[in-house]
């Protein structure tokens, strides 16, 4: 098992806490907590060796706007590919972002 | 359009058999390129199948992962459609869950359960299939599971499955000792059991454009290329 902690700066935190993906061969769980203000943190474990410049090259980028809203994950691989990563550390932020009525609260 | 007729190859198409993501493909022993690496290019040529992988399709050649013997060993490839020898899908495996090897059978949990995992899987009205390292070690005879495998399972779901029989497919799954992957094949990609019944606004799809986030899997109209104006993979 290996595990990668990464340190970003971020906007305001999202109003509420969220799960997003399954544990499964090639998926990923991503659980999501509010994180300080202006500070995000994403601790990672994963059971694939060798992928450590990759994943750190998927979440910098996703991480690269510095008013994203401050989250904190904790995020449990099973060999998700790079696409798959995106998708559910996006979905967990939509989950966390949306309005009581379903919509985006910013225009994610 | 008829559902299952889009830019993927999980659903059902007219036609007759075609290769589709999960079946097991026997190469030409030379069938990799001088740019695949050393252990894949070895594991093709002592005759070890290859698995097919989403990825777009064109008329000449498959998209196919080589499995080394560590998790970090796999080879995305396109091989030929000329190269293509013997094709196994997961169900077959499914039907034949023979092996010769019992001194593994004994060690790998995931093996022995197989036949109480197909006890509850036959009684369902899905057509089913295993995949994955339990899958490649019951096609092979090779060792490729390990102690704390899951089973990779795949049911064929060209329309919306009902609720309530999933429900019981899970709770049946969970009493047996051996953790059991579900996913289900729609005609736009595959989706996991686990992501579907978790009740979120939408769920995550491997189709062969890579994956995407879905409301309904079976409502979506599918999207990509149309594969009568591409290819016929057959």
């Amino acid at each position: 098992m290996q595990t990668l902690s990464l340190d970003y700066k971020a906007g305001k935190p999202p109003p509420r806490r969220a799960l997003a993906g399954v544990v499964g061969s090639g998926d990923l769980e991503v659980l999501l907590e509010p994180g300080e203000n202006g500070r995000s943190t994403v601790a990672i474990k994963t059971s694939v060796e060798g992928v450590k410049d990759i994943w750190k090259a998927v979440i910098d980028r996703i991480f690269a706007d510095v008013s994203a809203p401050a989250v904190a994950l904790e995020i449990n691989d099973f060999g998700a590919t790079p696409a798959v990563v995106r998708l559910r550390i996006a979905q967990a932020i939509e989950q966390a972002t949306a309005t009581d009525d379903g919509q985006q609260a910013s225009d994610a | 359009m008829s559902a299952g007729v889009g830019g993927d190859y999980s659903g059902e198409r007219p036609g007759g058999p075609f290769w589709r993501p999960h079946d097991l493909a026997w190469l030409a022993r030379d069938a990799l390129a001088d740019d695949a690496p050393e252990w894949a290019r070895a594991s093709v040529a002592l005759g070890l199948p290859v698995v097919v992988r989403r990825a777009p399709r064109d008329a000449w050649s498959l998209p196919v992962g080589v499995r080394g013997t560590t998790r970090s060993q796999r080879f995305a490839a396109r091989v030929s459609l000329a190269v293509l020898d013997q094709r196994v899908s997961p169900e077959s495996l499914a039907r034949q869950r023979t092996r010769h090897d019992a001194g593994r059978t004994l060690l790998i949990p995931a093996l022995s359960a197989l036949d109480e995992v197909a006890a509850v899987l036959d009684a369902t009205s899905y057509i089913w299939g295993i995949g994955g390292a339990i899958g490649y070690e019951l096609a092979t005879e090779t060792p490729a599971a390990h102690v704390d495998s899951d089973i990779d399972i795949l049911i064929r779901t060209p329309r919306q499955p009902d609720q309530a029989e999933l429900a019981a497919l899970t709770a049946a799954l969970n009493l047996l000792s051996v953790r059991c992957d579900v996913q289900m094949e729609t005609p736009i990609g595959g989706v996991a059991l686990k992501d579907w019944q978790a009740g979120n606004r939408r769920v995550l799809v491997k189709s062969d454009q890579g994956p995407f986030l879905s409301d309904n899997p079976w409502l979506s109209t599918t999207h990509g290329l149309d594969p009568d104006q591409v290819a016929s993979c057959r």
